[in-house]
């Protein structure tokens, strides 16, 4: 592999992990708050990573994500990263059943329009235009190859490294780094052709 | 327009991309992709944590019965401190004989582990004084009145169900909806059930043993198939259960490692 093994993640991000971490082994010991930290720093990913999985199925998947999490969360043991994996992988079998159930493939394109998250009361226009841009990339990722949005997702939405992606789709790290590069390079072909930048959100929404 | 600043980068270029994404603040170098990958990335939105109130009353109600596998890992870690315990009693008992000091019953089936209570990985039921599960967290607990159900109903008591439309349809909820014979009987339902639960605190009920398993969760008969588990799907169309474990991705507690 000519790229240099997994270089440690940005600061902030492992500072999260670090916390990430610290919540994990509080809900172990039994405590909710632990518990809800933990939720409020994975769900976000998981849910977007989901989407792409099964579509509007998402939030059912993920809900029952969480009760089996919830449930083996004893046996996990493991830091904030690896906790992502874990659950990650919980939910990924999830929805794979849930696709087997179903007897369909899995959606890639269908179920982004559902993105549109209605904006709180306390949202500020600013947030609104946040959640506005976040749909449209996912959009954007959505319609790569699966391969590649998955790559492209579980490293930059659900934030593991390539080993830990790896883990998750059953993958050596050197595939899971070439899938997401490849997509990167797709997206930014399709990026060029359409001549935009993401902060023109309208003529992202038009590109679907 | 900065979009021809990526039309050709190579590997490392794109790693630097994918960290970048996940950092706070803007792109170090903001082009198209970088931004795109970073709004990806964005921050929750309100929608994305409904589903926390279910979640936190699945976690209430795992910890108020411990799971299948941790109760199997200590049943092996029993095994392992037995054999541990062996190995230092042995010497204990031999040195005890030549003392002349009857030690009849010791060395043979060394009772010292079975005595013991076995710490289980799980946390104790520390917050539980008001529950009738036996004190006896090793055995099955067959005495608790479907604690899941009990913490359910405590989570839709404090508002989940009218805060979000979308808790009620989640698969907790919707047993809670099941066992209760429909959603508009829930509230009747679960003020009963809490009466009972906080009004006597020493009952053990006598159904205990015949309880059936608890609807959210732990098929104590499929500890090695916890996909099965989700009570409202109790058909499956599609496939027998056999070919479940024949799964690509390999176990969620154990992640397989995937050799560079």
């Amino acid at each position: 592999m000519s790229v240099q093994d997994d270089p440690s993640p940005p600061l902030a991000h492992r500072m999260a992990d670090r916390e990430l971490s610290a919540a994990v082994v509080a809900a172990q010991r039994g405590d909710e708050d632990g518990f809800r930290l933990a939720y409020r720093a994975v769900q976000p990913g998981l849910l977007r990573y989901l989407r792409l999985l099964v579509g509007s199925d998402a939030e059912d998947v993920a809900a029952e994500s969480w009760l089996q999490i919830a449930r083996d969360l004893p046996s996990f043991s493991g830091d904030g990263d690896g906790f992502r994996g874990w659950a990650t992988t919980i939910a990924r079998r999830r929805a794979l059943d849930h696709l087997r159930r179903a007897r369909r493939r899995p959606v890639v394109e269908a179920g982004v329009e559902e993105l549109s998250v209605l904006p709180g009361d306390a949202d500020t226009a600013d947030a609104a235009m946040t959640a506005l841009a976040t749909d449209a990339a996912l959009a954007l990722l959505a319609r790569l190859p699966r391969e590649q949005a998955e790559a492209v997702l579980l490293r930059v939405v659900v934030g593991l490294d390539a080993k830990t992606a790896g883990r998750v789709l059953g993958k050596r790290p050197g595939a899971v780094r070439t899938a997401s590069h490849r997509g990167l390079r797709r997206l930014a072909e399709h990026l060029e052709q359409a001549g935009v930048t993401l902060s023109d959100s309208a003529a992202l929404t038009d590109m679907r | 327009m900065s979009t021809h600043r990526h039309r050709r980068f190579d590997r490392r270029t794109a790693e630097q991309l994918l960290r970048d994404a996940q950092s706070p603040g803007r792109p170090a170098a903001p082009d198209a992709l970088g931004e795109l990958l970073h709004a990806a990335a964005g921050p929750a939105r309100e929608g994305e944590l409904a589903g926390e109130q279910a979640a936190v009353a699945a976690f209430r109600a795992a910890r108020l019965a411990p799971a299948p596998l941790p109760r199997r890992r200590t049943m092996i870690k029993t095994t392992l401190a037995g054999m541990m315990a062996a190995k230092i009693l042995a010497p204990v008992a031999a040195a005890a004989a030549v003392g002349g000091i009857t030690v009849a019953g010791v060395t043979g089936t060394l009772p010292l582990p079975e005595d013991t209570p076995a710490n289980p990985p799980a946390q104790q039921p520390t917050t539980t004084p008001r529950s009738v599960i036996p004190t006896q967290d090793n055995a099955a607990t067959p005495a608790a009145p479907n604690p899941s159900l009990t913490g359910l109903c405590q989570a839709y008591t404090s508002g989940v169900a009218t805060a979000e439309g979308k808790a009620m349809d989640s698969p907790a909820f919707q047993v809670l909806i099941a066992k209760a014979g429909g959603e508009d009987k829930v509230t009747g339902y679960c003020a009963h059930r809490l009466a009972d639960r906080s009004g006597a605190p020493q009952s053990v009920p006598s159904t205990g043993p015949t309880t059936p398993p608890h609807p959210t969760g732990r098929p104590s008969e499929l500890p090695g198939v916890p996909d099965e588990d989700r009570p409202d799907r109790s058909t499956h169309p599609t496939g027998p259960p056999t070919s479940k474990p024949a799964h690509p991705i390999g176990s969620p507690t154990a992640m397989p490692p995937a050799g560079p």
